[in-house]
């Protein structure tokens, strides 16, 4: 390992992951990193790259590591520090930087609502929100499945769950993709920032507002009043506290599963023998969903973690401070921990995913997530058992996530 | 061989029942992980070392007695 680190300092250059050939296809880029630089400082991102399985899993569970931004070495130098200070307030006290027993004790006022079976009981509300987009869509003759649907289906299902007026659910969108951004600020173009520091006060205020209201009008049963009534005893959640619980779900609700419903469409679409076997065997969806997180993941990079202490990986010194880049999405296409990496098969166990990340920070709405896909891209098939790919699908520049701008298809005739 | 949860980190998302379906049971009715065995006979050691590895949650581990 020493000795691939001191050739990298050439291949580093070669990541290139804002090209669009990398957004369209990642992998052979992803395999060159895992075959001859497994653990690469990547001076442009001013990061470490993580690119094989045993080594990202190994992280994800390893408590030398942090999920605290604050921690990074260059955490100071963000100019949210100065400009958009309540920003800074917030992520230190969400889910997704709190560390050990604070995280733990966050976690379980909310984990309740979104395990497997408290997820199912949302199947209806989510059948009923995909129906209504549907309805609305249907008129045209092309149909655009990232536009017309995908962005429209989870920001609802999460303000449903939450019983968040609709009116707001348009102010999500901006919001959550203004946090994302934030994940790794140093991509974020320099005549961006100002306008992302506003979506993000924007959003603050929002859900200061929607707190505030609730907690005038409580609501039996509800999963928001019960974090304001945990919040008001005041030893299990402060007021901080609530304010970036509340954030964190509203960002991974709205904005991720967006991404899996139109990559799953656009790889039923591409395979066509598949789209039939779905057609025949509707529950083959939940292996395709979990295929199409691992062999086509939307996430250009991955999920970060900083060096709590001097320390050392596989013999590699890490300094304090240093932040690492986990590549999910290489990591699931390792061929030393998957079988036939490369091949898209829907039947595979899936217990061995990392797309929904590992250990402590494993993600919260896994199940809401699958729910989502299952239902929206099920009833869309369902109903519309002809529908071709129209041209070819579009992605839009993004320093994250290999968006897809547009994605058109002709729906042909409703059964 | 000892299995040991740590419940603060359970989340009843039943991956290690379908790794070690002789050891873990979801208890549908109150929505949590069963435990069957806290002794785990070296038969099915292999199955909960695997439990261990998948859970996604880091909440499995085994002790030697
Ligand atoms: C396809 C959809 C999704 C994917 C691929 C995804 C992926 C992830 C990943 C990889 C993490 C771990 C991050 C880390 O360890 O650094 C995470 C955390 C999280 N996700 Fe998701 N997510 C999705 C959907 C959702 C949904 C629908 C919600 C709704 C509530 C959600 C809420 C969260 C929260 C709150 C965390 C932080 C958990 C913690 O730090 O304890 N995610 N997600
Ligand atoms: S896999 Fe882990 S988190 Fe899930 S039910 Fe089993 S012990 Fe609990």
């Amino acid at each position: 390992m020493l000795e691939q680190q001191s050739h990298a300092a050439g291949r580093s250059a070669d990541f290139k992951p804002f090209s669009s050939e990398y957004t369209r296809d990642p992998y052979p880029a992803l395999e060159r990193l895992r075959e001859s630089a497994p653990l690469l400082y990547w001076d442009e991102g001013r990061c470490w790259l993580v690119s094989r399985y045993a080594m990202v899993v190994q992280l994800l569970r390893d408590p030398r590591f942090t999920t605290d931004r604050q921690a990074w070495e260059f955490a100071s130098a963000n100019p949210a520090h100065t400009q958009c200070p309540e920003f800074v307030a917030m992520n230190k006290n969400g889910l997704f930087s709190l560390d050990q027993a604070a995280h733990t004790r966050v976690r379980k006022l909310v984990s309740p609502s979104f395990t497997p079976r408290a997820t199912e009981r949302l199947r209806p509300a989510v059948q009923a929100i995909v129906d209504e987009v549907l309805s609305t869509a249907e008129a045209g003759e092309t149909f655009d499945v990232a536009r017309d649907f995908a962005d429209k289906i989870p920001v609802r299902v999460i303000g449903a769950m939450l019983g968040i007026p609709v009116s707001y659910q348009d102010k999500f969108h901006h919001f959550a993709d203004a946090v994302i951004q934030q994940l790794l600020p140093m991509l974020i173009p320099p005549g961006s920032i100002e306008a992302n520091f506003a979506a993000i006060r924007e959003g603050i205020a929002m859900i200061g507002e929607i707190i505030d209201d609730r907690r005038k009008n409580p609501i039996e049963g509800d999963i928001l009043t019960s974090l304001i009534q945990a919040e008001e005893l005041g030893d299990r959640l402060n007021k901080d506290e609530l304010m970036a619980l509340v954030s964190g779900l509203i960002v991974g609700g709205s904005e991720t599963t967006v991404h899996l419903i139109g990559f799953m469409v656009l790889n039923l679409l591409r395979r066509p023998a598949l789209m039939e076997q779905v057609k025949e065997n509707p529950e083959l969806m939940k292996g395709v969903l979990e295929e199409v997180l691992r062999f086509d993941n939307f996430g250009k990079l991955g999920i970060t973690r900083y060096a709590k202490e001097d320390t050392e990986v596989e013999g590699v010194p890490i300094k304090k401070g240093q932040m690492m880049v986990l590549l999910l999405n290489s990591a699931m296409r390792d061929a030393s921990a998957i079988d036939m990496p490369d091949a898209f098969d829907p039947s595979r166990e899936s217990v061995t995913s990392i797309a929904f990340g590992n250990g402590a920070h494993f993600c919260l709405g896994a199940n809401l997530a699958r729910l989502e896909g299952q239902v929206a891209v099920g009833t869309l098939v369902a109903r519309y058992p002809e529908m071709q790919l129209e041209g070819e699908a579009v992605f839009g520049p993004h320093p994250l996530i290999r968006k897809l701008d547009s994605l058109k298809v002709r729906l042909g005739p409703p059964r | 061989m000892r299995l040991v949860v740590d419940w603060d980190r359970c989340e009843a998302n039943g991956v290690c029942v379908k790794a070690a379906p002789e050891v873990f049971r979801l208890d549908e009715a109150e929505d949590r992980l069963n435990v069957l065995m806290e002794e785990v006979p070296s038969e099915l050691q292999e199955k909960v070392e695997r439990a261990v590895r998948v859970c996604p949650r880091q909440a499995l581990s085994t002790r030697e007695k």
